[in-house]
């Protein structure tokens, strides 16, 4: 069974466009989405990765200055944080 | 418009228009469906957003593009940069060649707010020292407001001698902000480099956007209180406004079609260089100033010298009103230029030409060296009729 694919979630929609390029350039697959529902009843966006891209992208927000973010994996109906990086308030 | 009009009115709003700026426009009004932020239609009008904002950030030297935020023009930069920073009990220092734009803000502030405000008079050509600036600032001094260049005079103001002296002032110097107006899209500016913590802009000068956008830049170290407060399309469950940027200062649905334009507009203006722009309007500029000079009768304004000011020129004619000689030149050569206080009339009063202030002449991209020929001989049909 395949491992379930991460989402990443920004505060701002600037902030996950910003992201979204810079991941890109960093070479990662990424998926730009609709936020889910059931993570946040705000409107906007969030970027989809596979679990191999991690690493890179939490290095890649890091030197880039793309925080705060919140990955969240997919568990059956059930969105789980499993990370915040920086100051998410 | 006629093919008859000749344009010489760019310093109030440049035309024409690049097409490539119109098609912009017209394209962002016919695909974009919805509101940024709100629901999946937005999503498309969120990227052109996010691709002008990055365009306009660099253009002013600016890496983290959220730090720019859309405005409706530079008046509306400006109010949100004077009415956000100033507290009650703080001190400005601002010069006499403001706009309206900056002047009347500050003026309520301080009758109303407890602002106190230090107007630094400019010489009869418009232009102010980089010390008598500097000898203004007080330990209270919260602020420093430059209008880099007249909109009366053209007058170019000494911002990399201003700016470099308060930085070397520290963390306890006071915040620099400039009104770019008549500069953005003809001088180079880099907030960055000049240490510029705030810099207003309108889209439809010099950068040849459409009416009605704007932007201001604030400095990363820099919280200002929102003018407006509203919709960001985000973070809704939060009772006060966001304070992430952009959206601490930008509510409501914006201007899309006009910024996706604006956003053409400024990758026009860095194709063609501001070199390239700069060397146009002296050009125009030597030709305006050389056939005026001759003109029986005429007072020119400001320093007369495209190296000291951006390409705008204003003018007298004895005993003529400025209205008549813009009303002649318009009924009987379809010239618009414009008359009167241009909205600054601390300018005029420093240089001398309050009540009935100038005619002003602003050359553009698009205007021709024949343009200037016809505004010259216009100039002298005018004197020629009235006897003057």
């Amino acid at each position: 069974m395949p491992e379930p694919e991460l989402v990443i979630v920004f505060p701002t929609t600037h902030l996950t466009l910003s992201a979204e390029r810079s991941l890109e350039r960093a070479g990662i697959t990424l998926r730009t989405i609709m936020k889910p529902r059931r993570i946040s009843s705000d409107c906007g966006l969030a970027i989809r990765i596979d679990p191999g891209s991690l690493d890179i992208c939490r290095k890649t927000l890091t030197s880039e200055g793309l925080l705060p973010a919140r990955f969240f994996r997919e568990e059956g109906d059930e969105w789980t944080c499993i990370e915040e990086m920086g100051d998410t308030g | 418009m006629s093919e008859q009009v000749i344009y010489l009115n760019n310093a109030a709003t440049s035309w024409p228009k690049p097409d490539r700026v119109i098609e912009k426009m017209v394209w962002a009004a016919t695909e974009l469906l919805a509101t940024p932020g709100r629901g999946s239609a937005g999503v498309r009008s969120e990227r052109v957003l996010f691709e002008a904002r990055e365009n306009v950030a660099e253009f002013i030297g600016v890496r983290d593009s959220s730090r720019i935020i859309f405005t409706c023009n530079a008046t509306a930069a400006l109010n949100i940069a004077i009415s956000g920073l100033l507290a009650p009990g703080d001190h400005v220092v601002t010069t006499s060649m403001d706009h309206n734009s900056v002047a009347r803000p500050l003026a309520r502030m301080e009758d109303n707010q407890g602002v106190a405000v230090t107007r630094v008079e400019a010489d009869r050509q418009g232009m102010v020292t980089a010390a008598s600036v500097l000898d203004a600032v007080r330990p209270d001094t919260a602020l420093v407001v430059l209008t880099h260049a007249s909109n009366v005079t053209g007058t170019v103001q000494p911002l990399e001698e201003v700016s470099s002296a308060l930085r070397s002032r520290g963390e306890r110097r006071p915040r620099l902000l400039v009104d770019a107006a008549q500069t953005a899209g003809v001088l180079p500016i880099d907030v960055i480099a000049s240490g510029i913590d705030m810099l207003a802009v309108p889209g439809h000068k010099s950068l040849y956007g459409p009416s009605g956008t704007g932007f201001l830049y604030i400095a990363p170290d820099l919280v200002l209180d929102p003018l407006f407060e509203g919709g960001t399309g985000g973070q809704s469950t939060l009772r006060r406004q966001p304070g992430l940027m952009p959206e601490r200062y930008e509510s409501g649905t914006p201007n899309i079609p006009g910024i996706a334009a604006l956003g053409e507009a400024v990758s026009f203006i860095r194709e063609k260089g501001l070199e390239n722009i700069r060397r146009h309007e002296a050009d125009l500029f030597h030709l305006l100033i050389g056939g005026l000079r001759d003109v029986p009768g005429i007072t020119l304004f400001g320093p007369c010298d495209p190296g000291l000011q951006v390409a705008v020129v204003s003018f007298r004619l004895e005993g003529l009103d400025p209205a008549e000689v813009g009303g002649f030149l318009e009924e009987a050569k379809g010239i618009q230029i414009r008359v009167g206080l241009h909205c600054s009339p601390l300018s005029h009063r420093t240089i001398g030409s309050m009540p009935e202030g100038t005619v002003r002449v602003s050359p553009g991209l698009f205007n021709t060296r024949e343009d200037i020929a016809a505004l010259i001989d216009g100039v002298r049909k005018v004197v020629e009729m009235r006897g003057a």
